[in-house]
């Protein structure tokens, strides 16, 4: 398999590991036990796409989120999850403030 | 008693010249890497850099170098460089002057030795090592990757057109990198079958 | 050895061997003579060899099948001593002088075979026999049956020694990858070629050019192979294609990566120094063309397995290619007019034809006609109803159309079942292939992505359609990738015609058909009789009659065998082929040898190893090395006259203690972190509180994982304002840099904090002891104070050594003895501890190595790796007083599950045994005294143990059920493996200066 690093373009499955789920949010400090829980240990093992974390630790040590279909491993999309962890909190921020 | 110190080199052997091609250790360097902080720290490192340096530090994996000519500037990651000049120029403390609020700067000169690979053939010497796409359409003169060797990481960079692979690679991980390489340079030009492209 | 016989089958020249040259070659220990350019098999047929082998169940003799890599009977062993290769296809070895074969699987000799007899006991070895035979008593499995079937059944003999050869790996890239060199693959390679895009073409031969090699068909009037020859110096000559012959692409990955196989010296008696024997490719390629050809099918027939039965199409490569006759006199058996063109090669070659028998019939395909120019009885309708000559064909038994039968004499049986396209790379990644009831044959629907079919292997099996096919695949494949690739001009091909009609099987009525075998899969001995009964027996999925009677299950993965087999249970369940399925063929198409996969990677440089700064200097000492990781560490370092490692290991600790001692700590995990938001990061990282931490100071920090276990610990110090230096065990230095870099980037990517490694830019050197201080005097610059108010525990500093030396120095103490740890550049490692052995010398200083660490550790109760196992949380470790309860950390709430704070965890004790002799063993279970040895009595486990010079005996750290309230209580440490028990009592885990007053000094 192969994933496309957007810093360091094609690289073999050697250059990465994987990390699971990148749906997952980590609760807050005070969120209930359960929260805790469920973000520690619940996955879910979705046929089809699936977004998930892998980090290029044998290239730009970036942590990824990559779309991949679980059943032919085709890869639909890889961000820089830095990327898509500071949007979602931009986009977090700008909800608060119509809110 | 500074004598006392003497500096060791990574790799006991000198160099390795096999079909004419040459594996040598780089002699010390100096390398600081550099890491933008947020905010406004990576536009004003940028800006900084090209106004001391004359160049601007690349977006992507390439390798730039100072309008003097005496240091080159490598991509290393996102938001991260590392600034490579011959020792005695005291790199770390110019850069400490230019851009030490703005960005992380820290010492790297001993934590990599340079492997330099030269000499026809190269490409396909490499190719035994590195699973990346050295070909000139794809990777030319002053791209640098930072990848693998076999099972050690490295920081590939190319110095030349026709090609010279500079290899950036962990200290205490440089004999091993220099073993591997003495074995591919040794199945190359034995080989009969191997047509090189 | 005898002289070597003459080459009475070598009839004609070929046009793949150079019959100007003799190469010698040995097989069963007879020395035989062939040319450059011969294969093992086609070397030995010249001398009129038939006798190959012994089947795999029945040991029945075996001849060759086919001429290429698909041959299921002819395998020998090549070579001998410790480069013996086992299973080796006899077709597929290329002829070099000095080779030696021998054959396998059979006692005492080939033609005389001792367990043949194993055919008498059909009954027992039929369909399923492992499953059924040898069920019970379970206790004879190991000691009869098992020994008993290898040694009837099996293969060839494995090398008993290491493999000396060198073996590499290397990675290509390419727009264009063709699979086959055959009429369709040159074709796709030249169109892709011309048009500028990368291309790599391979085939699995010596020679390109695939069937061209192997008929007599002309290109533009001229031998196929002369154009074959053509087209590979036209694509030598083009600087972005790679020709690789020997070149066998085994299998298709995700993301267009394919595996290949270069035997590189494999066609030689011996390779070159240095050289390699094989080369494992991973070929990554935008686009590929699969011009794998197609693999003739054997028909299924009683006897079908004796020597000189053989496919129609191999007999052709034997005559065009070698220029040897399988036989004398040939009787044919298809179902289709390619296998005709054998009967006119061996006209040609002066071969008789004793018969064609054509299952087709009467006035379908050309049969009568080419049987009258060959002079030949024709059998439109017929069949073979048996096969005569126990170690090779004497005669066959024909029925014509009317049911009539008659024995006809022979010494060659060319069969012809029709073709299969060669679809193995189109479903390794699960692409199932579509039955075509026109071509009688599977061809591949969907492909993975950036694959295309061309030529045979796509069913086009005219050779004028295959040119045109590939080109056309190739001009588009290379249009992909976004050439501008025209279709080249491509030779006149004669007009063939196919006309196929299905014939897998003629057992129809064959009254010898119930008793004699009829053999479906050759390799793994499986007939027509085993489907039958495994249909019998309700396995018709054909996934359950693979795994039932082992077809395709053998070396060859049933290459010649799997659809005849579909095609019988799909008859005798009364099903389409369609309806019955197909298995997925998986990688490798061909065996790969484990040496390939392993590459230059084996032995000690299986992985690579870290060398600390100091190894050479070690080296000089005489240090006994450990592995950590992949760190070479100093383990001890021994004076002559010490008679073991726990006299040397004492000896140093002892040093330490009284005096001074150094040991080389680069291998901790060093991380450089810095920014506004540093201390905060480091804040939620460790459990502890960091925010206050001083500049030129030093605090021991425990990381939790989110599950609020234990993780990792070590110290980190403030160097500057928003710098600070985080140290890491060895073995988790990669691991925590990967959970940094993921909380940064993924979790808090809002803090401003850079790091990067800085394990490599220090050599970090332990000074341990009472006199290390007046040690570092002699070493620290005049200008920085060293005493203990200027200077104390816990302090860090970057200051000079040496006359200006950049250093950095921290007042750490693993030991409990007044300690430091001095970081110098990594290229002053080496010169620093030979300058600390010669200042330190008067102080009766001495190097340590990681044995002597880990009891100074011990002694002192620090915990370590066996402490921090995965499984234990802070509050196990004694530490749960550090969690902060003020703010948000990794792991701060999952650690506050009752479960992980209950008093009743086991936690953190020191253990000594009551008797002073007595050791203790690390992995022991503690148990209340008296107690049953069971589970439920377990209350702990020792963790760490050593001998300890400062206390005099044995001591341990462990983990006890309530531990630190038992202090004084004496428990039963089991060790379970050696059987023991001893009495230990519960002490402090601080075996040494618990007040911590030497740290201080």
């Amino acid at each position: 398999m192969r994933l496309t690093c957007p810093s360091c373009g094609s690289r073999g499955l050697e250059e990465f590991t994987y990390r699971g789920d990148a749906s997952v949010r980590r609760p807050a400090a005070d969120a209930s036990e359960q929260a805790w829980v469920d973000y520690v240990y619940l996955r879910d093992n979705p046929c089809g796409r699936h977004q998930e974390l892998w980090y290029h630790g044998a290239g730009c040590r970036s942590w990824l989120v990559v779309t991949r279909d679980t059943r032919t491993h085709e890869i639909f999309d890889v961000r820089n999850a830095r990327d898509v962890a500071l949007t979602e909190r931009q986009t977090d921020a700008g909800q608060g403030e119509i809110a | 008693m500074a004598d006392q110190l003497f500096p060791v080199p990574p790799v006991k052997y000198g160099s390795l010249r096999v079909g004419g091609m040459t594996l040598e250790q780089s002699p010390f360097a100096e390398t600081v890497s550099l890491g933008a902080f947020l905010g406004a720290g990576r536009d004003e490192l940028v800006n900084r850099i090209h106004e001391m340096f004359g160049v601007i530090l690349p977006e992507h994996p390439r390798a730039v170098h100072a309008a003097d000519g005496r240091c080159t500037f490598l991509w290393n990651g996102p938001g991260q460089w590392l600034a490579i000049a011959v020792e005695g120029l005291g790199l770390l403390s110019r850069l400490r002057e230019v851009c030490g609020d703005v960005c992380a700067l820290t010492s790297q000169s001993d934590s990599r030795a340079i492997l330099k690979l030269s000499g026809p053939n190269v490409r396909e010497v490499a190719s035994r090592l590195v699973p990346i796409d050295l070909h000139p359409r794809v990777f030319g003169k002053d791209h640098v990757a930072s990848t693998l060797a076999g099972h050690i990481p490295v920081i590939i960079w190319q110095t030349e057109d026709a090609p010279t692979y500079l290899f950036l690679v962990f200290r205490s991980l440089a004999a091993s990198l220099f073993h591997d390489f003495s074995v591919a340079l040794n199945g190359l030009s034995y080989s009969e079958t191997d047509s090189c492209v | 050895m005898s002289a070597a016989p003459a080459q009475i089958f070598r009839v004609r020249s070929g046009n793949g061997v150079d019959t100007s040259q003799t190469l010698h070659f040995s097989f069963d220990g007879k020395t035989y003579t062939g040319h450059p350019g011969d294969t093992l098999a086609s070397a030995l047929l010249a001398h009129g060899v038939r006798l190959f082998g012994r089947s795999f169940k029945y040991h029945r003799p075996r001849g060759l099948l086919s001429a290429g890599p698909e041959e299921p009977n002819a395998l020998v062993e090549l070579r001998d001593g410790a480069r013996r290769e086992p299973n080796t296809r006899v077709t597929v070895v290329e002829l070099f002088d000095g080779l030696n074969a021998s054959s396998q699987n059979r006692w005492p000799s080939l033609s005389f075979d001792a367990l043949g007899m194993n055919g008498l006991f059909t009954s027992v070895l039929g369909a399923g026999f492992y499953y059924k035979t040898f069920m019970w008593p379970a206790s004879f499995w190991e000691k009869l049956y098992e020994p008993m079937i290898r040694r009837a059944a099996g293969l060839g003999r494995a090398a008993d020694e290491a493999d000396p050869d060198l073996y590499e790996k290397s990675t290509a890239f390419c727009d264009v990858l063709v699979v086959g060199s055959g009429p369709a693959g040159l074709a796709a390679a030249l169109a892709a070629g011309r048009s500028g895009a990368r291309v790599i073409l391979c085939e699995q031969d010596a020679l390109p050019g695939g069937r061209l090699r192997d008929e007599s068909a002309t290109l533009d009037g001229k031998a196929g192979w002369q154009w074959a020859e053509q087209v590979r110096q036209e694509l030598a000559g083009m600087p972005e294609v790679r020709v690789m012959t020997r070149t066998c692409v085994f299998g298709a990955y995700d993301g267009g990566t394919y595996g290949a196989l270069e035997r590189v010296a494999d066609h030689v008696a011996l390779p070159k120094d240095g050289q390699p024997r094989q080369r494992l490719w991973r070929i990554v390629a935008r686009e590929c063309v699969m011009a794998t050809g197609a693999i003739e099918r054997p028909v299924v027939f009683p006897n079908n397995d004796r020597p000189g039965v053989m496919l129609a199409g191999a007999v052709r490569t034997y005559l065009n290619r070698f220029g040897v006759s399988p036989g004398r006199k040939a009787v044919l058996y298809i179902c289709n007019d390619d296998g005709l063109r054998t009967a006119l090669d061996l006209r040609r070659a002066g071969v008789a034809i004793a018969a064609i028998v054509d299952s087709r019939p009467a006035g379908v395909g050309g049969g009568a006609q080419v049987a009258s120019q060959c002079g030949a009885a024709f059998f439109p309708g017929g069949a073979i109803a048996d096969c005569y000559g126990h170690s090779g064909v004497k005669a066959v038994l024909v029925r014509d159309a009317s049911g009539k039968a008659r024995s006809i004499a022979c010494d060659l049986v060319a069969m012809s079942g029709g073709w299969s396209p060669n679809v193995a790379l189109a479903t390794h990644l699960g692409n199932r292939p579509v039955w075509h009831d026109d071509l009688c044959a599977f061809l591949p629907s969907t492909l993975p992505p950036g694959m295309v079919a061309a030529g045979a292997a796509a069913g086009v099996f005219d050779t004028a359609e295959a040119l045109h096919d590939g080109a056309v695949a190739g001009q588009r494949a290379a249009v992909a990738c976004g050439f501008a690739a025209t279709l080249p001009v491509l030779p006149e091909a004669e007009p063939t015609r196919y006309a196929i009609r299905a014939l897998f099987h003629a057992l129809k009525g064959v009254p010898s058909a119930k008793k004699a075998k009829a053999f479906v899969d050759f390799q793994n001995d499986v007939t027509a009789k085993d489907v039958a009964l495994a249909a019998r027996e309700g396995f018709v999925s054909v996934e359950h009659l693979k795994r039932y009677t082992t077809l395709g299950m053998a070396t060859d993965q049933g290459k010649t065998s799997n659809i005849n087999a579909l095609a019988l249970l799909a008859e005798i369940t009364e099903r389409t082929i369609p309806q019955t399925g197909t298995t997925l063929i998986r990688p490798p198409v061909q065996p790969v040898a484990i040496e390939a996969l392993a590459g230059p990677h084996r032995g000690t440089h299986f992985k690579p190893t870290r060398l600390p700064p100091t190894h050479q200097w070690a080296e000089e000492q005489g240090a006994v090395f450990t592995a950590n990781g992949l760190w070479m560490r100093a383990q001890w370092f021994p004076r002559s006259g010490e008679t073991d490692w726990l006299e040397t290991v004492s000896r140093e600790v002892r040093t330490v203690r009284e005096a001074v001692g150094f040991c080389d700590v680069t291998t901790l995990g060093k991380i450089d972190i810095q920014g506004p938001d540093a201390a905060e990061f480091l804040n939620r990282i460790y459990v502890n509180a960091w925010l206050k931490l001083a500049v030129g100071r030093v605090r021991y920090g425990l990381m939790l994982r989110e599950d609020g276990f234990a993780y990792d610990d070590g110290t980190t110090a403030r160097l500057g304002e928003n710098h600070y230096v985080m140290t890491t065990t060895t073995a988790n230095a990669g691991g925590v840099m990967a959970h940094l870099e993921f909380c940064h980037q993924w979790l808090w990517p809002e803090l401003d904090v850079q790091f990067i490694s800085v394990t490599d830019e220090w050599a970090q050197i332990a000074v341990a002891g009472p006199k290390s201080r007046a040690v570092l005097e002699k070493i620290v610059d005049a200008s920085f104070d060293l005493s203990n108010e200027a200077f104390p525990y816990m302090a860090a500093a970057e200051l000079t050594v040496c006359g200006g030396v950049a250093a950095r120095l921290f007042r750490l103490s693993f030991s409990g003895e007044l300690a430091y740890e001095l970081a110098v550049p990594a290229r002053y490692g080496d010169a620093l501890a030979r300058l600390l052995m010669k200042v330190g010398e008067p102080f009766g200083i001495a190097p340590y190595g990681t044995e002597a660490l880990g009891v100074l550790r011990i002694e002192k109760g620090h915990p370590a790796g066996p402490e921090l196992n995965g499984q234990t949380t802070a509050h196990d470790l004694g530490m749960g007083r550090l969690l902060s309860t003020k703010k948000d950390f990794i792991g701060s709430r999952m650690a506050q599950r009752p479960a992980l704070t209950d008093p009743a965890r086991p936690t953190l004790i020191g253990i000594q045994p009551v008797n002073p002799e007595d050791m203790l063993v690390a992995g022991s279970h503690l148990l209340p005294q008296g107690a049953s040895a069971t589970a439920t009595s377990d209350q702990g486990w020792l963790s760490s143990v050593a001998w300890s010079p400062s206390v005099g005996s044995w001591i341990g750290l462990g983990f006890l059920t309530n531990g630190p309230a038992r202090k004084g209580e004496i428990v039963s440490v089991h060790n379970l493996l050696a059987g023991t028990i001893i009495a230990a009592r519960i002490v402090d885990p601080v075996f040494v200066d618990p007040k911590g007053e030497r740290l201080h000094g």
